[in-house]
């Protein structure tokens, strides 16, 4: 349906006054235009929604703080088994040397896919709510 | 504008109450747009619970751009949308205008409607015929008179031109006083 030009549309332009003014049936038809629709929303509405919204942010929370703790205690062993690794053998600490890790294409390889999967996460991060 | 930014920072600080009087502030104006739409009561109370939901979660988003209400009046109006276009249920009439044009012509002055019908009378027929219209042309009209939004506003609530909500307001009030003119003795198309 194509919108009406009320610029070159006279008959539809006086109407449209008429119809801001309330003129004859309009009146009737803003009046019922303006009456409230039954039945509405339960008297507890906001306070139903309001609990439910806010049990879900936590439940949203917990999850993320589940998962911290977690990288965090791998992150720990890791770094503590690599300290062990470096005391209890040289090598280790001249495998992570600049010319070391040059010498070992698979530390490339790793920092590759690390990049490649951080750039893809960045690409593909979920759309915004349209801005207010 | 300054009480939605104080409102807004409330809810965001998770503020005891704020969101509660969020919905409140806003529920009348959700249920409008929503009912209008969707025209079944058990529906859209439940639309409205995934508007206000859905509102919580992306309020740190809004900018202050426009007005609160005009920004929870759009999340409300995609919810609806995307709930009658799962049902395949059309929004705006398809059907050509021509006749409702035409009828342009031939109105009559209609000042003695409520004298021969009665207001109660009039007001029934009307609601049936508010009923009746599409989602769109029902959910302008309302927004228009009952929540006095400015046709502007309304355009940000549904994302279209303002022309086209001025097209679509003119046309649903056209159209309900063509259900009065039969019976004001003037033959409608």
């Amino acid at each position: 349906m194509k919108d009406i030009d009320f610029r070159t549309d006279r008959a539809a332009e006086g109407e449209w006054q008429a119809q801001q003014r309330g003129d004859g049936p309009y009146a009737a038809v803003a009046r019922a235009a303006r009456q409230g629709m039954e039945p509405a929303l339960p008297a507890d509405f906001a306070e139903r929604v309001a609990a439910t919204a806010q049990a879900r942010a936590r439940a949203l929370r917990q999850p993320a703080r589940l998962e911290t703790w977690l990288i965090a205690g791998l992150l720990v062993a890791m770094l503590g088994g690599g300290v062990a690794a470096m005391a209890a053998d040289p090598r280790v600490l001249e495998a992570l040397s600049p010319r070391g890790a040059l010498a070992q294409p698979w530390l490339l390889g790793l920092a590759a896919c690390a990049a490649v999967t951080q750039g893809v996460a960045w690409l593909l991060r979920p759309a915004r709510w349209p801005r207010g | 504008m300054n009480e939605d930014r104080i409102l807004v920072d409330a809810v965001l600080a998770n503020a005891p109450g704020a969101f509660t009087r969020l919905v409140r502030t806003y529920q009348g104006l959700c249920w409008h747009i929503v009912q209008r739409m969707v025209r079944h009561p058990d529906d859209a109370a439940e639309l409205c619970q995934e508007v206000f939901l859905r509102v919580h979660q992306t309020l740190h988003q809004f900018r202050h751009e426009s007005p609160l209400r005009a920004w929870i009046g759009r999340v409300a109006y995609h919810v609806a949308l995307r709930h009658l276009e799962r049902k395949r249920i059309a929004i705006v009439d398809l059907g050509g205008d021509e006749d409702g044009m035409a009828f342009l012509e031939n109105l009559g002055d209609g000042a003695d409607l409520e004298e021969r019908m009665g207001q109660d009378q009039v007001d029934t027929l009307l609601h049936a015929a508010i009923d009746a219209l599409p989602p769109v042309q029902r959910t302008v009209l309302t927004l228009y008179h009952l929540d006095e939004l400015s046709i502007a506003e309304i355009a940000q609530v549904t994302g279209m031109a303002t022309g086209t909500i001025k097209s679509h307001l003119f046309r649903a009030r056209l159209r309900l006083r063509g259900e009065l003119e039969p019976r004001m003795g003037v033959t409608a198309p």
